[in-house]
């Protein structure tokens, strides 16, 4: 109780601290806010001067930078996190539906990469030592450092130009979901991998192993019921780090394959100006990141009991 | 476990996908899909550049058009507009139009679909509260609009995008609704925000209805992945593409390419009102150390043409006589030297923006160009917020800028009047010639766009042999279409793409 309600204060003061950076942030930077705002909406670099004493009217530019927080703060506290300056729309509901397409991407994503990657570090922790093991270290190492505006690409150019059977671009269904998740997975993939055979090595050499395989327990068995268990701790704090940023979006990937995500809002949100929709989509992720830790925390707790009652033990 | 996540992670995704139907290749000769390069993010205002979206997919239409290629005004909306007083302009309305929704296209709902535009908190340079005074409707098929002083061009007004009618039910609480509240020969039926618009045939079109029943545009910002929906025939039409794309889909025989002149000009902009630039003859050097065809073949691959002043060969304003400077280093060096500086003497700051990301080759270009006649020049690069309140405050040596001399109207007196006019609002080179402000004062009451073409011409000399700016190079615009297109036009002014003479047959 006393650990949840500790995480919560670590929270609310992370919130308070970072949605005052990011309201600063637009300010300390060169250039007029209403310049800004009005570039947004006209393409034009002349700016009207009755438009932009109006734009400054309308949302109090004028007014002192602690006086427009507060007014900020104090909506969000009521659950109102404004109007954006460019679409004039709620940010909630843009927040919303962008950060459910980020989420539905980056989770995929991750189990996709889980899946090939726990029965590949396995495989390698077996076989330790030997040209399997070789290849699929050598492999995942060389594809960590594959960028993603490089790869997605050639998927493109492999799967959509070339055989034509999935879409270049787009959200429009399960099959437009594929070549985006591909390009995101193949480094997590590969960080989960070596994870997973440096863990699985580890559990293979203890003694909790050998006791198993002592009592007659068979080595697929073994590995399933202690094994990889034990091994996917690691993996799974590394998933819950992946997690936490990919829910920031990734704008490469959006961009390129034309996905409404949060990437790509808050990177729109950045270039116009958009105070409102910074604001409201950083709290979001800086609130969401510290959320997913703190499952972690319990999944972790979960999975090995030696975490949740450490007086046991002591 | 894992089955159920799998299972709520489908639902999940199926929820979030905008329910558009792909469609592929060049089988479905009903349905049109164009990728567009602008994504409406302005919830559809007119008064920003959202309607310009509503215009390209063939729904948003407004009261006349320009013909860019005859220069002159043709009537859509309206049929008839004359000047019966000097600030005065009455419209006539095309008989029998209905919007969409079925109601009737009275002088009143376009009196108040143009209000709304005019009492917008940014209206646009088209039509503001200064050019415009007063929009009335007279009886139900003529509409009266008062400006505040005499203006010949009030009318090219009202064929910006921005001035687009809708029906009165568009406009309401939360926004403009533009589904089922256009005119235009296709009605959108729904829409995913930041993704696509869908539109179907409109049965009760009053021009010849379109032959396209339905029409998916989608919202791509990405112009490498535009051109690689039209190879791939996941779109028909791609607009923007870029240069980058142009190889491979010229060696698509399924695939054909268009190219146009922007109205748009990336030029040096100096500022006059300190040393070196208060000087003509540092001017000159400049320009005559710059290598134009270089630039034009280099940095934007054949993408632009060395300019020959603020205007492209080909529009009406462009001088006739108008040619490119050549390069001319050892004139440069005379000129620096007249000037009265000597080699390596000058060391100047070059301003560029990095929303325009070939403004760094341009920069480095610029850069190496002027070195080889002796002056100095460090670039300063960053987005274009950080670098205005140097330009505005005059606190600069020269800028890259690209400039776009139709952003408001059909007409470049906005823009020569905001650049080079003593008053300008964005006169960051800080010209000021009376003569000149008396030139462009005049074109606002001359009747016939050749007798201001004629001013415009003067403008665009002086601006050139005076070296005010020193222009670079008119940009160009490409645009892919499958073979199976018929009837598209690449609109240099960005304001068609589905048009009702758009057919598709199978390549």
């Amino acid at each position: 109780m006393t650990f949840l309600v500790k995480r919560l204060m670590v929270l609310a003061v992370t919130l308070f601290v970072v949605s005052f950076v990011v309201f600063l942030i637009p300010y300390l930077t060169p250039g007029d806010p209403a310049r800004k705002i009005l570039r947004a909406r006209v393409g034009d670099l002349d700016a009207d001067p009755e438009a932009l004493a109006g734009l400054r009217e309308t949302y109090g530019l004028d007014r002192p930078l602690l006086v427009q927080y507060g007014d900020w703060l104090g909506g969000a506290l009521r659950g109102d996190l404004g109007l954006s300056y460019t679409s004039r729309t709620p940010v909630v509901d843009m927040l919303g539906g962008a950060l459910t397409v980020t989420a539905v991407l980056a989770i995929s994503t991750l189990l996709l990469a889980l899946l090939v990657a726990v029965p590949l570090g396995s495989l390698a922790a077996v076989r330790r030592g030997t040209p399997v093991d070789t290849a699929i270290t050598t492999v995942t190492q060389a594809f960590v450092a594959v960028p993603e505006y490089w790869l997605a690409p050639v998927l493109v150019l492999v799967f959509s130009l070339q055989l034509g059977v999935l879409p270049s671009a787009g959200w429009e269904g399960p099959a437009s979901m594929v070549l985006p998740c591909l390009t995101l997975a193949l480094r997590p993939m590969s960080y989960f991998t070596q994870v997973t055979r440096a863990s699985m090595i580890d559990v293979l050499g203890s003694p909790h192993i050998t006791a198993a395989r002592a009592r007659g327990l068979g080595f697929g068995a073994t590995m399933l019921r202690h094994g990889v268990r034990n091994a996917l701790l690691p993996v799974l704090t590394l998933f819950s780090l992946w997690l936490a940023g990919l829910l920031g979006g990734s704008v490469v990937v959006e961009v390129i394959f034309s996905i409404p995500g949060m990437g790509r809002l808050l990177y729109e949100s950045v270039v116009n100006n958009d105070v409102p929709a910074i604001q409201a989509g950083i709290v979001s992720l800086v609130g969401l990141a510290v959320l997913i830790t703190t499952l972690t925390d319990v999944v972790h707790a979960w999975v090995n009991p030696t975490v949740r009652a450490p007086h046991v033990s002591g | 476990m894992a089955l159920t996540v799998s299972a709520a992670l489908t639902l999940a995704a199926c929820g979030t996908f905008d329910g558009g139907t792909a469609s592929s290749s060049d089988g479905d000769e009903q349905t049109l899909t164009v990728s567009l390069q602008f994504t409406p993010r302005a919830n559809y205002a007119l008064e920003t550049d959202d309607a310009l979206v509503l215009t390209q997919v063939g729904c948003l239409e407004t009261l006349l058009t320009y013909d860019d290629e005859a220069g002159a005004l043709r009537p859509a909306l309206a049929t008839e507009w004359r000047q019966t007083a000097p600030t005065v302009w009455e419209f006539t309305l095309r008989d029998g139009v209905t919007f969409q929704d079925g109601t009737d296209l009275t002088a009143d709902a376009v009196a108040r679909s143009l209000r709304h535009v005019l009492d917008a908190d940014t209206p646009p340079r088209a039509f503001t509260p200064e050019s415009v005074s007063a929009v009335e409707a007279v009886d139900d098929a003529t509409l009266s609009i008062t400006t505040p002083e005499p203006s010949a061009l009030l009318p090219y007004r009202l064929a910006s995008g921005n001035t687009g009618i809708l029906a009165r039910a568009a406009y309401g609480d939360q926004g403009i609704d533009p589904i089922g509240h256009c005119t235009g020969p296709f009605t959108p039926v729904s829409q995913v925000a930041g993704q696509s618009i869908s539109l179907e045939r409109n049965e009760d079109y009053w021009g010849e209805p379109a032959e396209i029943a339905h029409v998916e545009a989608r919202f791509i910002a990405e112009g490498a992945t535009r051109a690689t929906q039209v190879q791939t025939g996941e779109s028909q039409i791609a607009l923007g593409v870029p240069v980058t794309s142009l190889a491979d889909l010229r060696d698509d025989d399924d695939v054909e390419v268009t190219e146009e002149f922007t109205p748009r000009t990336t030029g040096l902009y100096f500022n006059l009102a300190r040393a070196p630039f208060d000087d003509l003859a540092a001017r000159r050097a400049v320009q005559a150390a710059l290598d134009l065809d270089a630039m034009a073949s280099g940095v934007y691959a054949g993408g632009a043409q060395p300019a020959v002043g603020p205007f492209a060969p080909g529009e009406l304003w462009a001088p006739e006589d108008a040619v490119a400077p050549t390069r001319d280093p050892a004139a440069a060096e005379r000129l620096l030297a007249e000037a009265g500086y000597e080699p390596g003497e000058l060391s100047l700051t070059l301003l560029a923006y990095t929303e325009r990301p070939e403004f760094a080759d341009l920069a480095a270009v610029v850069q190496a160009d002027l070195e080889a006649i002796g002056i100095d020049v460090e670039v300063r690069s960053s987005n274009y917020s950080a670098i205005e309140p140097s330009l505005l405050e005059g606190d600069f040596d020269f800028a890259l800028l690209s400039r776009n001399h139709l952003t408001d109207i059909a007409d470049p007196l906005g823009y020569l009047t905001s650049d080079y006019s003593c008053a300008g609002s964005y006169n960051i080179s800080q010209h000021c010639d009376q003569d000149i402000d008396e030139l462009l004062s005049s074109a606002n009451t001359m009747d016939a766009p050749e007798d201001r073409a004629t001013v415009y011409g003067d403008v665009a000399r002086h601006l050139q042999d005076e070296a005010i700016t020193a222009f670079i190079v008119h940009e160009q615009t490409y645009a892919a279409h499958r073979t199976s297109v018929s009837g598209f036009v690449d609109d240099p002014l960005a304001r068609y793409a589905v048009t009702a003479d758009v057919t598709l047959g199978r390549s």
